[in-house]
């Protein structure tokens, strides 16, 4: 039988159970049906197709190997959301000194990552933000992206962090503190202002940045 | 990291406003392409290689490991004589893991790749960007070197260091982990196990060098369903002990 029709009519801790039981196909099914989520996360959160790839593809090992470990006390989806951002987190400390790019995939020609169909104006911001992101220390990166660019509420955004709910409000401020002289030169934009460069990001703190 | 606080100047409204307007995405997220949702997939059927262990599996006590180790060191040893003989004496090939290549794929491939059994320490900084290039050079050296099937030295460093690119890889600077990873072939063989899920994998090339500026290890692996392609792991060398940090992975087209 098909695994996806096998499939069908289990909810994703039933799936859970049949892989921890060694049905081969509960994992790929339930990857497929969060995938296109995973692939959002990663992608807001790193910004790379590439290194997007490749975060969910090590969280999803992770994920596979630790399946015993889950104990039910969050949703699979929740689960599997921590896992993939942990894994972006820990890609984005590995990369803070140097930007990386793989080879594995060539990804440039997908529409996803044209933006072809977008307003230049978008675009441009789209890039800008981007860039400032990427300037966020890796926790308050994670905080911001999954609150204000995911839509995550703070509770849930804490449930999916695995820190406290005011801890995410803190990352949150402070990195949307950092990210307003990086995004400031967006504000009351007309159609072409928002090609205006970047300024020179601000040195980091003594405190280390967090 | 810790939360310490920060000094930014004050975050009004309208500018905390402004702010996460500005991130709202412009555009709707997409679906994730499906060579990634396939090269996703490809990874978690390899995870379920039927030699694999299972979940269920792989909760069992070392004794089942033990065996599968030893069941991949033997498999290797194997693999490693019926190599030295066949390439005197025929040229029928036979990719890395043991399987003979189908005749069809025989004209416009490169040939087979063997086991590699030992590791070299070349102290290559691995990226993402430059692996394929890597792989490239340190194929070809140990080729050119005939470093195969037993005649290459228990450690073999293939590559010329530079000072930008590569660390010092004698033995004597070697973190422990490097070191422990180079000399216990069967330690060795568990971390092939957990990485790959199976211990009927053998690696093509196994190599010691950097990642992030750590010592990390390569290992590269024939795929499974195409012989031209290599799994690239680039774990921390640690892995001997059976639970492998990820620092990378990857699948590339052979060199």
């Amino acid at each position: 039988m098909d695994p996806i029709t096998a499939f069908s009519d289990l909810d994703d801790r039933a799936l859970m159970a049949a892989h921890t039981n060694g049905n081969p196909d509960a994992f790929g099914e339930l990857v497929r049906r969060h995938q296109d989520r995973l692939w959002a996360i990663a992608m807001r959160t790193l910004g790379d197709p590439h290194e997007a790839s490749d975060a969910v593809q090590e969280a999803l090992i992770s994920a596979f190997r630790a399946a015993s470990k889950y104990r039910g006390d969050a949703a699979v989806t929740t689960w599997l959301h921590r896992i993939v951002v942990n894994a972006c987190i820990d890609r984005m400390r590995r990369n803070k000194s140097r930007p990386t790019r793989s080879n594995a995939l060539d990804l440039t020609d997908h529409p996803a990552f044209t933006d072809q169909h977008d307003r230049i104006d978008d675009q441009l911001i789209s890039l800008d933000v981007r860039a400032a992101l990427a300037q966020l220390p890796p926790e308050q990166r994670a905080a911001v992206v999954v609150v204000d660019v995911l839509g995550y509420s703070i509770e849930d955004a804490a449930e999916l962090l695995g820190i406290p709910e005011g801890t995410v409000k803190s990352r949150c401020f402070r990195g949307r503190a950092r990210l307003l002289p990086l995004l400031e030169h967006l504000r009351n934009r007309d159609g072409t202002e928002s090609v205006t460069p970047m300024p020179e990001p601000p040195q980091p703190t003594a405190s280390g940045g967090e | 990291m810790a939360d310490v606080p920060e000094l930014f100047p004050d975050l009004g409204p309208d500018d905390e406003q402004f702010v996460r307007e500005t991130l709202q995405p412009r555009r709707p997220d997409g679906p994730v392409p499906p060579a990634v949702a396939a090269r996703w997939q490809d990874q978690i059927a390899q995870l379920h290689d039927p030699a694999a262990s299972s979940p269920e599996r792989r909760s069992r006590p070392q004794l089942r490991l033990a065996g599968a180790v030893a069941s991949i060191a033997a498999l290797a040893l194997l693999a490693g004589v019926v190599l030295n003989s066949v390439s005197s004496t025929t040229t029928a090939p036979t990719v890395a893991s043991g399987e003979a290549a189908t005749p069809s794929n025989q004209d416009n491939v490169a040939g087979p790749l063997p086991i590699a059994r030992t590791v070299t320490t070349s102290g290559l900084q691995y990226t993402p960007g430059a692996i394929r290039k890597q792989l490239q050079t340190l194929i070809t050296q140990r080729q050119n070197k005939g470093a195969v099937a037993g005649s290459d030295p228990m450690v073999a460093p293939l590559v010329q260091p530079s000072p930008e690119t590569s660390m010092d890889t004698s033995a004597s600077v070697l973190d422990p982990a490097s070191q422990l990873f180079i000399a216990d072939e069967m330690a060795r063989a568990k971390c092939f196990v957990e990485i790959t899920g199976s211990a009927a994998r053998s690696p093509v090339l196994i190599d010691i060098g950097q990642f992030s500026s750590e010592p990390a290890a390569l290992i590269a692996f024939v795929t499974q369903a195409n012989s031209q392609q290599l799994d690239i792991w680039v774990v921390r060398p640690s892995c001997t002990t059976g639970e492998p940090e990820i620092l990378w992975f990857g699948r590339i087209q052979r060199p």
